[in-house]
């Protein structure tokens, strides 16, 4: 599931256990369902490395050594 | 027939050029090109349109006027007189005055590539897709050597230092920069987790700019599998490219800041999201709870021992009246009982044995006057716990039955 479709219905199933209306058995689907997609985002959200690729190349050749892996300047 | 020399011919035209009234003072319209500012200051020009051309000339004088710097290309309105230059042998403008036309003929391609690709719905803003929230990858168009690079890089690191980005690098100006931002855009579609591509290059004058007008560019940005965000130029300069991109950014830079999400903010939108998940499901159970002690407090739900108790009392009532009509039964039973037994009692012979009085009897039969009596009688004296024998020595009557 992609992060955006995750967060998305985690909003929703949040709104709906607000607004309440639904009986205690949906309600706990709900809350476990949440609990997970909030579980997925955190993942995804982890997962993202802050590799570097480089794709093809062009007539100046590599990505300039100072682009790579440096921490940036705050 | 007469011979003339090259000065006659001159001179004739020249004339002729004069008297037409229409060439003295005309104001034509076309396209520049092979502008040459001369050092002296005049400024030599060619006048030209899709059928004919006219050489041009502004003197120092006149060019020292004119507020902009005219280059080939640019459509102008110039005012002046025609005249046969006899030195030259050329018929010429002198201009006057020139002022620009704003759109040359590349503008005008330009414009007419637009106006077809507006046509065909490629700019609708319908088709612009929604940026990712927070893309696995970000794709990368633009020179590696650039500023632009270096910039996007910078925001992306400072805003989400775990953001994966991939670049794929193309000669964003000059012969062939088209085609290879078209196979590095097609190369990051190609590539998985590329979920959005920034395309850009800093900024740079209006031919620097040409590949992002290119019209097979343009179509692979509005055909991109993901969206593309470009970021051509400055702020003030504007492609093709940023019509057909999804969104358009000022700056390389300020496109990182579209694509690339604020780690914080999405942890902290996430982290906020489980804090309501929770009460929400806690409110869910307090909502039930309430409704049930707002029951709870109605009516007889409030104090159910008292619903009870008054149970309790409406049964004692009964069992009460229940025992006082047993008892009172009871009770008359064993008055009615001890008065007949009392009455039984005083019936009992020995009754009054048990009072002090004695019976008497003689040869068995009781006693009751003293009639029955003579001395020497042996007789009974019975008592309430035995009896005794007597023999009877005097016997006196004369008390009345019952007198004591």
């Amino acid at each position: 599931m992609k992060f955006e479709e995750a967060i998305g219905r985690l909003e929703a199933i949040v709104q709906r256990l607000e607004a309440g209306g639904d009986d205690l058995e949906s309600q706990l689907r709900l809350f476990e369902e949440g609990v997970a997609l909030s579980r997925s985002c955190e993942e995804i959200l982890a997962q993202a490395e802050g590799r570097i690729e480089q794709l093809l190349g062009d007539a100046t050749g590599d990505v300039p050594a100072d682009l790579t892996g440096e921490e940036p300047p705050l | 027939m007469e011979i003339l020399s090259v000065g006659d011919v001159a001179r004739i035209l020249t004339n002729v050029l004069e008297a037409e009234p229409r060439l003295r003072l005309v104001c034509v319209r076309g396209e520049l090109g092979s502008v040459k500012a001369h050092p002296s200051g005049h400024f030599y020009f060619t006048l030209k349109d899709d059928s004919a051309q006219i050489r041009g000339v502004m003197f120092r004088s006149r060019f020292r006027n004119v507020a902009f710097s005219p280059k080939d290309g640019d459509m102008v309105l110039v005012t002046g007189q025609v005249a046969f230059y006899q030195a030259g042998g050329q018929v010429q403008i002198y201009a006057e005055e020139l002022e620009q036309l704003g759109l040359g003929a590349q503008l005008l391609r330009l414009k007419e590539l637009k106006a077809r690709l507006e046509a065909e719905g490629l700019f609708n803003p319908e088709r612009k897709r929604p940026l990712p929230l927070l893309p696995r990858k970000v794709g990368i168009v633009t020179s590696s050597s650039g500023a632009a690079l270096r910039d996007i890089m910078q925001i992306a690191r400072r805003r989400h230092p775990g953001q994966d980005l991939v670049l794929a690098p193309a000669r964003v100006q000059g012969q062939g920069a088209a085609g290879e931002i078209v196979r590095a855009l097609t190369g990051l579609e190609g590539c998985a987790g590329v979920d959005v591509i920034i395309l850009g290059r800093g900024g740079g004058s209006q031919e620097d700019l040409d590949a992002f007008n290119d019209e097979a560019l343009v179509r692979a940005v509005a055909g991109c599998r993901v969206p593309v965000v470009a970021a051509v130029g400055h702020e003030t300069d504007f492609t093709l490219v940023d019509f057909a991109a999804d969104q358009r950014a000022p700056t390389p830079s300020a496109a990182a800041e579209l694509v690339v999400p604020v780690q914080r903010e999405i942890a902290y939108r996430l982290w906020e999201l489980r804090q309501r998940l929770g009460q929400g499901l806690r409110r869910a159970g307090e909502r039930r709870r309430d409704r049930l002690m707002a029951l709870m407090l109605r009516g007889p739900m409030r104090r159910p021992q008292e619903l009870l108790m008054r149970r309790r009392e409406r049964l004692q009532a009964s069992a009460r009246l229940l025992g006082h009509l047993g008892r009172g039964g009871a009770l008359r039973r064993q008055a009615r009982l001890q008065a007949a037994q009392g009455r039984l009692g005083g019936l009992d012979p020995r009754g009054p044995l048990r009072r002090g009085y004695a019976m008497v009897t003689k040869d068995g039969q009781a006693v009751a006057l003293t009639g029955a009596l003579a001395p020497g009688d042996r007789i009974d004296v019975h008592f309430a716990d035995g009896q005794a024998s007597a023999l009877v020595d005097q016997v006196e009557t004369g008390r009345k039955p019952g007198e004591v």
